[in-house]
């Protein structure tokens, strides 16, 4: 029985979820959680792109987050890098899927694709 | 004096108080300002949406209407309002003209000033997020500016 944890994934992560209030201006406003941290996954950067969001030049980059947190595979979290590529910076995810389970042959594992608007 | 109505608006805009919260690019904020750092928000980008002439009034005077609209962007709806207010009255009276609304004056080379007017502004939460996976919010603001040219 295979368990991604058997990897010893390099890269260390804080996971925190997603809650929501309202400004005094009456706009949406977000409030982040810890729920685990320490959490041993892959992050693999592809690259940096200049996407013109907010109309802004700015650099984007994005990449791909494996781990058997099931957290991974959620959609409403942040990711901090504590340990890995973008060490000191939080990924947003921009899409999540859930690998398996496999009876008797693989666990579940996680991927979610990120990004981070470079500063 | 500027030669067109986007340069003498840049102008305007960069002695308003709101400068030193959120600066102002034309068309679209660069990746980073000129003192070396990113850019991010709050900031203001100003449109230009095109300028009309008119050639059916009297005499040997040209009118020349400017739309255009500052799309402002910041971390909150509430600081997207503030800044709105700042570029509309900077500081003063609704009536005062210090702001972009009715500005008191604009120079532009060879042209004379007939008015600025606000035409209508709308509020958006922006779909991508900024950095630290942040809400980005922006209100876009309208304006019509009327110029007229003497030709003889």
């Amino acid at each position: 029985m295979f368990d991604i944890s058997e990897l010893q994934l390099p890269h260390r992560i804080t996971i925190q979820t997603l809650s929501s209030g309202r400004d005094s201006g009456g706009g949406n406003s977000q409030t982040w959680t810890t729920v685990a941290t320490n959490v041993a996954c892959l992050i693999s950067q592809t690259n940096g792109n200049r996407d013109g969001r907010h109309d802004l030049d700015g650099n984007v980059f994005t990449g791909t987050l494996v781990g058997g947190n099931a957290y991974i595979g959620r959609a409403d979290v942040r990711f901090y890098v504590t340990v890995g590529p973008r060490t000191g910076r939080y990924l947003r995810v921009t899409g999540c899927k859930e690998h398996g389970p496999v009876q008797d042959i693989v666990n579940a594992f996680y991927r979610a694709t990120v990004e981070d608007l470079v500063t | 004096m500027a030669a067109s109505v986007i340069a003498a608006v840049l102008e305007r805009y960069d002695t308003f108080a709101i400068t030193s919260t959120a600066v102002i690019y034309f068309d679209e904020a660069p990746a980073r300002a000129a003192a070396g750092h990113v850019v991010e928000a709050p900031y203001v980008v100003l449109k230009d949406d095109g300028t009309t002439p008119d050639y059916d009034l009297h005499g040997n005077v040209i009118g020349e209407t400017t739309l255009l609209r500052f799309e402002v962007y910041g971390d909150s709806l509430a600081q997207v309002d503030a800044i709105s207010v700042g570029i509309r009255w900077n500081g003063g009276a609704v009536d005062a003209g210090l702001g972009m609304d009715h500005a008191d004056s604009l120079t532009v080379t060879a042209q004379t000033f007939g008015g600025m007017f606000h035409e209508r502004e709308q509020r958006f939460q922006e779909t991508a997020r900024g950095v630290n996976a942040g809400l980005i919010f922006r209100n876009t603001m309208r304006y019509r500016v009327q110029m007229f040219l003497r030709t003889g």
